[in-house]
């Protein structure tokens, strides 16, 4: 019986293995520590904006981390509120060891899936790298299998930077893994060093929350994953507020006097930071006419008084780290209980990959998470995802899944790493997606519902679900198209208390179009519609009324963005063939056949997306492509 | 390896000088066997000698990628005999280095990113220019980019910067778009776009030409205009297709216009030419013209009602032009001419406000006109009308979404398509938190 293994309990693991698990192949994994599966290295939070995109398409693939950030979130938040349906997003604060307990208990229950703690010292082919044999343990095991998801995250020969101290591990505690790493460069993969910080762990009692703004969280709060039945108490633990704080003159002037002493300043840090997650020492640096910065209070968890100080990113030395934080207002009286530091690790050029994950002229191995070059738990588990389904789809002789740049936001960075590369930790960001307004995260279930019956690892009632929801969905939308508004109608009413003039042969969409309708009134109109107050489990009205609205008004800019984008498409759906001579067409100059030996385009899309390949050489690449099917 | 290609650069035709050139990948190791290159971009005399034949020819050497076609470029100025060019070429072919097709070394330049497509058009438009407007206007169009399209890029990246932050991290940030702002700043884009259409429309007819018919009763003075607009000038001649050879398309310039006449020849003068044609053919003359000048002459009371008839389905491109102004004129509307006293003033007039509108030809410089750019003016002002149809307080993402797709436009104008540039200068100016 084929059997694969993942390597890691992070968030790529977790999601690699589950969903492997849930395809019905046999699978091991294996982690370092088994109680330290499902670790918030960093913040103790899940989802944002795009971030928390992705976590709604995972979960709409079968994935797990909705679930359970949905059984273990104390403050749920939707971002972007203000905003357009398209690009809001789903956030809440975890309960960090009740998220762990929750993702081990997950995986423990899944079928087909069984934990091993040891560390992976190297992985055996047959011949050369062809044909996986096995994964090789440090204990001296040696794990047999098909196929093998490498999820090191920070691990792989991890340095931990604090000033100007620096020692090896892979995670604050924790030793860092170096005997694979070194098998991998030996076999010819291009490595890079990485970096990534995080924030100093206060003790709650030492903090005055009652000088701190506070921030609510949404009421009721609303769930990440769609099979998440809020009215059977999906949202079970007790809600708990966050805190904001300011940054002070006296915050700059600890960290200005201090900048050649910071692990990253004082040129002890060789890799290459997140740009768009940067250290309190880049943001004073870089903007130095913003005069405050914004930390986010948040706790670690209802078990601990930890708090954690989102925003505060740092690798100053411990003596520094302790004057920046008593320097905010209501800190001065803090206590550090584990101070920021930074992390230096390896990570592997992601040109090296396939779009689906595996490792090229690596027989069986496939790469998710942080050794691909990310940030970001949502990253990385949207990537375990793709892995897992994949290297399971390959050992059955499966085409492999690679979602569309227009499909999802999983997409776009599976695209983007494999296509362009990285060159510092790969954070999503919505304006990633050029198919913005098509990828709402409320639509994820409806955007990947093919793709996840494919797959096959929802049940059939969570299709079911998700079917019922889209067909009530649709239903509303005839409903609005054929109720006419009159003057003497309920709905006449409505939007003379709206102030709008009617015209004639009005329907309800078309009222719905007019900016100065309120909610309140909207809501009032769908009330009148037979059925619409219904309760049904994954069914949340005002989310529909708002991407009701959102079609009304906006569907036209959609479809015009659709519409200018198509050739993208059309050039996505042209496979460059394997033995394809693409390096040694004469046509070519030099420079852009190096650029395609080295990114090794798979489609005609890509080709076009390599930075300094020019559209006519695409075009041309395209004719060259044609002549020879036709050939 | 890119593939040598060489190409006669000059005519074959006996002259001072006849120049090749060639292009490829490592031309000194390709040519290595044949002459020495001499050191980059200083003309060289050197002494060829192959297959028993000997010439003396100034070499030059430009090495990739600072060259036309971005590779390596060996131009060889010989003595002009055609034959002799023509063995040099046979010489080359076999080094390896083999004739290029058509076009084949500015397409190099194309796909090297030596040129955008706007500058290859205005190449093409050169080389195939053949009235001195239309030599000015392919001129105008060659080198750097438009000013008014660096100008928009310049103008809207900052805002697409802005809406992306205000997606990404406005709530946590406090970064609101502004607008009202990009509202104003896209009312002075709106007059920039507006302004280049208006050119477009008029540097379209400098580019590709006014195709006139000249249409009248027997003796309306067709002859004599017909010979007083082609002038000495007339260039080109070719078989107009839908109609046998007895109808020719003359190109000349007249006033600063690229003029296309049709000439239905032998028959012009004789009594009834558009009788004679047939009726299928002088349709598909009168079809395809711009304008079909109707001459009237000015001591008729009235227009022959046959021909009125005959043009009624052409309404609209239909010019009626007194002739023979110098005879006392009946009717003193539409422009009237007198072809023999050369007074065509009031047609020059008429036919500039026609096609050109309130430009004159030197305004039309460096305009957008072939259809492939005019279509893409259109589409990035239809674009900009959906951002005009916006209201403030809309969402920021589907202002982003207007943006970016002017952005595709523009590049797509130039030929660059979506640019990842626009990204890079996104969150530029921001601090962004995590």
């Amino acid at each position: 019986m084929k059997h694969i293994v993942v390597i890691g309990g992070g968030h790529a693991g977790i999601e690699a293995a589950h969903i492997a698990a849930r395809m019905g192949m046999a699978t091991t994994l294996l982690t370092m520590n088994l109680d330290q599966i499902g670790q918030m290295s960093c913040n103790p939070s899940i989802g944002g904006v795009g971030k928390g995109h992705m976590v709604r398409e995972l979960d709409a693939l079968g994935g797990a981390m909705g679930r359970l950030i949905d059984a273990t979130g104390i403050h749920f938040r939707i971002l972007n509120e203000s905003r357009g349906v398209a690009v809001r997003g789903p956030r809440a604060q975890a309960d960090k060891v009740k998220y762990r307990i929750a993702a081990r208990k997950r995986l423990e229950h899944t079928p087909n899936l069984r934990l091993r703690q040891g560390i992976a010292a190297a992985f055996r082919w047959d011949h050369g790298t062809r044909g996986l044999h096995g994964v090789e343990l440090l204990d001296g095991t040696f794990l047999s299998c098909d196929a093998v998801v490498l999820t090191s995250g920070t691990f792989l020969n991890g340095q931990i930077l604090i000033g100007e101290k620096r020692m090896a591990a892979g995670r604050a505690g924790e030793p860092p893994s170096t005997h694979l790493s070194e098998q991998l460069k030996s076999l010819g993969l291009k490595c890079r060093r990485l970096k990534t910080g995080t924030s100093p762990r206060l003790a709650k009692g030492s903090i005055d929350f009652t000088r701190l703004e506070v921030q609510h969280g949404d009421h009721p709060p609303r769930p990440f994953s769609f099979f998440t039945d809020v009215s059977k108490g999906g949202i079970p633990q007790v809600q708990v507020p966050c805190h904001i704080v300011h940054t002070t003159p006296e915050t700059e002037g600890a960290v200005r006097e201090n900048l050649h002493r910071s692990a990253m300043y004082g040129g002890h840090i060789e890799g290459v930071g997140p740009r768009y997650c940067p250290s309190i020492e880049d943001k004073f640096v870089k903007f130095p006419d913003k005069a405050r910065h914004q930390i986010f209070v948040e706790p670690e968890s209802l078990e601990t008084e930890e708090i954690y100080l989102s925003g505060l990113s740092t690798s100053m030395p411990p003596d520094v780290q302790l004057r920046m934080v008593q320097s905010l207002p209501g800190f001065e009286k803090a206590e550090i209980i584990r101070p920021g530091y930074a992390i230096e690790y390896d990570s592997f050029d992601p040109l090296q990959l396939h779009r689906n994950l595996s490792v090229e002229g690596l027989d069986g191995v496939w790469f998710a998470g942080q050794i691909n070059g990310t940030t970001g738990y949502e990253e990385a588990a949207g990537q375990g995802i793709m892995a897992g389904i994949n290297a399971v789809r390959w050992l059955r002789d499966e085409e492999p899944i690679i979602l569309r740049r227009d499909q999802a936001y999983i997409g776009v960075m599976i695209d983007d790493l494999c296509t362009k590369g990285t060159d510092e930790p790969y954070r999503m960001l919505t304006a990633r997606a050029e198919h913005r307004l098509g990828l709402g995260c409320d639509l994820a279930d409806a955007r990947l519902l093919e793709v996840s019956k494919t797959i096959g690892a929802l049940l059939d009632d969570e299709i079911g679900v998700i079917e019922s929801k889209l067909s009530r969905r649709e239903n509303l939308r005839q409903q609005c198209e054929q109720t006419w508004v009159t003057q003497t109608s309920s709905f006449g009413a409505i939007a003379a208390e709206a102030g709008l003039n009617l015209n004639a042969g009005m329907n309800l969409r078309d009222l719905f179009k007019r900016q100065n309708l309120t909610n309140a009134l909207v809501d009032e109109a769908l009330a009148l519609l037979p059925g619409s107050s219904q309760p049904q489990r994954g069914w949340d009205s005002s989310w529909e009324r708002d991407l009701l609205l959102f079609e009304a008004r906006y569907d036209g800019y959609r479809e015009r963005e659709a519409r200018l984008l198509h050739h993208h498409r059309d050039w996505d759906s042209v496979n460059i063939p394997h033995d394809f001579p693409i390096e040694t067409l004469l046509s070519f100059s030099n420079e852009v056949r190096e650029k395609f030996r080295k990114h090794r385009p798979e489609t005609l899309g890509q080709a076009s997306r390599i930075p300094g390949v020019t559209p006519a050489a695409v075009t041309l690449l395209h004719l060259l492509i044609e002549k020879r099917r036709s050939a | 390896m890119s593939e040598p290609i060489c190409a006669p650069a000059t005519p074959l035709f006996p002259s001072a000088v006849a120049v090749v050139r060639v292009s490829g990948q490592n031309l000194a190791d390709v040519l290595a066997p044949f002459v020495k290159l001499p050191r980059a971009r200083v003309a060289t005399l050197r002494y060829l000698a192959w297959d028993g034949y000997r010439e003396q020819a100034l070499v030059l050497f430009f090495p990739a990628p600072a060259s036309y076609t971005g590779e390596d470029i060996v131009e060889f100025q010989l003595h002009g005999n055609p034959l002799l060019v023509r063995r040099f070429l046979d010489h080359l072919g076999k080094l390896g280095v083999r004739l290029a097709e058509p076009g084949e070394f500015t397409r190099r330049a194309l796909l090297n990113g030596k040129q955008t497509l706007l500058e290859t058009e205005a190449l093409r438009d050169l080389i195939g220019a053949s009235t001195d407007q239309q030599l000015r206007q392919a001129q105008g169009r060659q080198g750097a980019l438009p000013a008014w399209i660096s100008e928009t890029k310049a103008r809207i990246s900052p805002w697409m910067a802005r809406a992306e932050a205000a997606v990404d991290y406005g709530e946590e940030e406090g970064i609101i778009l502004g607008f009202d702002d990009l509202k104003q700043e896209m009312i002075r884009l709106h007059e920039v776009f507006h302004v280049e259409q208006h050119r477009a429309g008029a540097a379209r007819w400098l580019r590709d030409g006014i195709k006139l018919a000249l249409v009248g009763r027997p003796n309306a003075g067709k002859s004599t205009l017909f010979n007083a607009l082609a002038g000495e000038d007339r260039a080109i001649v070719t078989e107009i297709p839908g109609t046998t050879r007895d109808v020719l398309e003359i190109r000349t310039e007249w006033a600063g216009l690229p003029l296309s006449l049709f000439d239905t020849a032998g028959l012009r003068d004789t009594v009834e030419p558009i009788e004679r044609l047939g009726v299928a053919r002088v349709h598909a003359v009168l079809e395809q013209a711009d304008l079909i000048l109707h001459l009237v002459p000015a001591t008729d009371r009235e227009a022959d009602a046959g021909i009125l008839e005959r043009l009624a389905p052409f309404e609209g491109k239909v010019l009626q032009v007194r002739t023979m102004g110098d005879l006392p004129a009946q009717v003193s509307e539409g422009p009237v001419v007198s072809a023999i006293k050369g007074d065509l003033v009031s047609l020059q007039e008429a036919l500039i406000e026609r096609f050109l509108g309130d430009l004159s030809p030197e305004a039309c410089l460096g305009a957008m006109a072939t259809a492939r750019q005019r279509e893409l003016l259109e589409e990035l002002i239809a674009q900009q009308e959906l951002f005009f149809r916006l209201e403030s307080g809309c969402p920021p993402e589907v202002v982003a979404s207007t943006l970016q797709g002017m952005w595709g436009l523009l590049a797509a104008l130039t030929g660059e398509d979506r640019a990842e540039s626009a990204l890079d200068q996104v969150f530029g100016g921001f601090c962004l938190g995590k």
